[in-house]
């Protein structure tokens, strides 16, 4: 089952996908694509932050992807809830 | 692994394994996961406490002569900009706001029930939460966790449901029947049932109102309605795209025939 936080508008594509093959990271803004469509598994995310202005980061080698969220909304709140909990389970001494 | 400020690549230090703070601009963020140890800060995460010039004044307040320059970014401030610090250091007004506490960790909701709701499958046992897609009643034991503490009943969990809303049906019927009406309009059309109709120019000008209400408007609505059908979190059948197809067939064979028209006059 897939889970999805969209930041999309008229001129850009923003959205991270939660499923359970890994995330899926997508930026694009007018004609330029910086991230589309890049797919990593849990295990490879280093990190993950959050800023006071309601901005998830995550960390990927030296890479750090950020979107948008929105802490009123269900959706977004499960897919980080999502996130957090597989990336945990891969951080296991179990998963190891 | 050295872990980059998402928002100037630079440092990340942390004290607690709580927050981390960034070692270039200061800013402050909530650590939800980390992999890898943040290394420590330093007994100061800034630099020692820039020195302010003679007669420098405020940089929000440029009459006011600066009392103070901000421990972050050196600027110097006014006593009304100061925000003073516990530890006795000085932030201006940007590098305060930046340094604010991070919002709080995300939690699901606890779901609560009214008294005797009971579980659907096992009536004798109270209801502890409740189908995510059908809504039913279930107790700990027929509830099927998802990541993300979704819960779904087992009907729905063992034979997912496919068909498509009531709502959806209705918009998809009425675009399908849109798109046949536009469809025996235009066959009138070409069929030269309204050939009879134009024998002046002011005949001529009515009929092309009239067919702009009784086939570019019906099209118009029916794409939409065929738009408002399919949604890409929810299952699509090849019939939504059928009526959005043949309605924007419709209505861009008739907008291409317009210009052709106009370029033929």
């Amino acid at each position: 089952m897939g889970l999805k936080i969209s930041n999309n508008s008229l001129l850009s594509r923003n959205y991270l996908s939660v499923d359970s093959g890994g995330v899926q990271f997508y930026d694009s803004s007018g004609f330029t694509i910086s991230s589309a469509g890049r797919r990593f598994p849990f295990d490879e995310i280093a990190c993950v932050l959050m800023s006071p202005d309601n901005k998830l980061s995550f960390q990927v080698e030296n890479e750090v992807f950020t979107i948008e969220v929105n802490p009123e909304d269900a959706v977004h709140k499960t897919v980080i809830n999502a996130l957090l909990q597989e990336i945990r389970r891969t951080a296991s001494p179990a998963a190891a | 692994m050295q872990l980059l400020c998402p928002e100037c690549r630079g440092m990340l230090v942390s004290t607690d394994g709580l927050s981390a703070t960034c070692a270039v601009h200061g800013g402050k963020y909530q650590i939800l996961f980390s992999r890898h140890a943040f290394p420590a800060a330093a007994t100061s995460v800034v630099t020692p406490v820039p020195t302010l010039s003679a007669g420098a004044v405020c940089t929000r307040h440029p009459g006011v002569t600066a009392a103070f320059a901000c421990n972050i970014c050196a600027k110097p401030i006014c006593n009304v900009c100061d925000f003073a610090q516990p530890d006795g250091g000085h932030r201006c007004p940007d590098c305060a706001q930046r340094g604010a506490i991070a919002a709080p960790v995300l939690a699901p909701p606890v779901q609560s029930f009214p008294a005797g709701v009971r579980c659907v499958q096992h009536v004798n046992l109270n209801a502890t939460a409740q189908c995510k897609i059908c809504g039913a009643f279930m107790c700990s034991t027929c509830a099927f966790e998802l990541p993300g503490g979704i819960k779904i009943c087992p009907s729905c969990a063992t034979n997912p449901r496919t068909a498509i809303s009531p709502k959806r049906k209705r918009m998809l019927i009425a675009s399908f029947g849109l798109a046949g009406w536009c469809t025996m309009v235009l066959a009138a059309m070409f069929a030269g049932v309204f050939h009879g109709m134009s024998h002046s120019k002011a005949d001529q000008e009515a009929l092309g109102y009239l067919l702009m209400f009784i086939l570019i408007v019906p099209s118009m609505i029916g794409l939409a309605m065929g738009l408002g059908c399919i949604d890409r979190r929810l299952s699509n059948n090849m019939t939504m795209w059928i009526a959005t197809v043949w309605n924007g067939l419709i209505l861009g064979g008739f907008i291409l025939l317009i210009i052709v028209g106009l370029l033929r006059q």
